[in-house]
């Protein structure tokens, strides 16, 4: 497979490239889909000075579990799935070493990059503190549906929920948002 | 604030944070720590230093065996009696005749042309033997 060949291959050829050995395949993958991760675990919270590590992460355990992933969903979506998993383990290890306690279970810590800060709007950043305030569950399905663009089939795929449910919890995280943001 | 002002602000988040991310560098390194983790998963006999080792000794035992062989191939593991005696067991009886008559004679010549092998005497073998490696 060429690096042009690459380019224009689909994930699932990717992910068989990669599984026959070919490593610039895995590292195609990788290149496509690290924004749209990096932007997903920064709206969930991740600080900046350890997004890298997150992001690394996400791929790697998503490499060593590929044979898992049968295409019922797309690549993009199961790797998301994966980052919000490593977030979680991340904070519940942070947790369990005191060095950065959580506020509440519902309250993800505030992003400590200042950078972050000094760019976003004022509207921006009230959104970043309400999807904060929001459970895991709402944060997540809203960002997948109005950031990600995903459907909600994807998304109760991604989650381990269903299609219905994905639906309420997106509505609800709407009204919730609208009223902290407004 | 409706739904679709939402989504464009959610699309903005995080864009900043992303762009900082050094999409080559987590390549590389995602690409390492997946071969390392199939490098340590190969067989110890697969393993390249396994190999070279193995080689270096297969190497080393075909030389000696080379050597020995060599050596071995100088040396004729045969007593020259051992020849001798297949040599008279192959001469016809007229021609053992004929080896016998030239012997210094510890016998008759008439009595030795008509003897065969087994009746040949130890000194009479070894004198036949002699005469016929001169």
């Amino acid at each position: 497979m060429t690096a042009a060949d690459r380019a224009e291959a689909a994930d699932a050829d990717l992910i068989a490239a990669w599984q026959g050995g070919d490593e610039r395949a895995a590292a195609a993958l990788v290149r496509r889909h690290t924004v749209a991760l990096s932007r997903f675990l920064a709206s969930t919270g991740a600080r900046g000075d350890e997004l890298e590590d997150l992001v690394q992460e996400a791929f790697f355990r998503a490499f060593r579990s590929i044979d898992r992933f049968r295409g019922q969903a797309a690549f993009r979506t199961w790797l998301l799935a994966i980052g919000g998993n490593v977030l979680k383990d991340q904070r519940r290890r942070a947790a369990r070493r005191k060095v950065v306690p959580l506020l509440d279970h519902d309250v993800v810590e505030p992003s400590g990059d200042p950078h972050d800060h000094a760019v976003a709007g004022d509207v921006e950043r009230r959104l970043e503190e309400a999807l904060r305030r929001l459970p895991p569950m709402q944060r997540n399905v809203f960002l997948l549906r109005a950031q990600q663009g995903l459907e909600y089939d994807e998304i109760a795929g991604a989650l381990g929920s269903t299609p219905g449910a994905a639906r309420v919890h997106y509505h609800h995280a709407v009204r919730r948002l609208k009223r902290y943001v407004s | 604030m409706n739904e679709q002002e939402l989504q464009r602000l959610a699309q903005r988040l995080g864009s900043d944070a992303a762009g900082r991310v050094d999409v080559e560098r987590v390549a590389q390194r995602v690409i390492a720590r997946l071969e390392a983790v199939r490098r340590a998963a190969r067989p110890w006999w697969v393993r390249a230093t396994t190999v070279r080792i193995a080689a270096a000794v297969a190497l080393l035992v075909a030389a000696g065996i080379g050597t020995w062989a060599v050596v071995d191939s100088r040396q004729d593991p045969r007593p020259a009696a051992a020849i001798g005696w297949r040599a008279i067991e192959t001469l016809a009886n007229d021609d053992l005749g004929e080896v016998l008559d030239s012997l210094s004679a510890t016998a008759p010549v008439h009595e030795l042309a008509t003897m065969g092998m087994d009746d040949l005497t130890e000194a009479q073998l070894e004198e036949l033997l002699r005469r016929m490696e001169a």
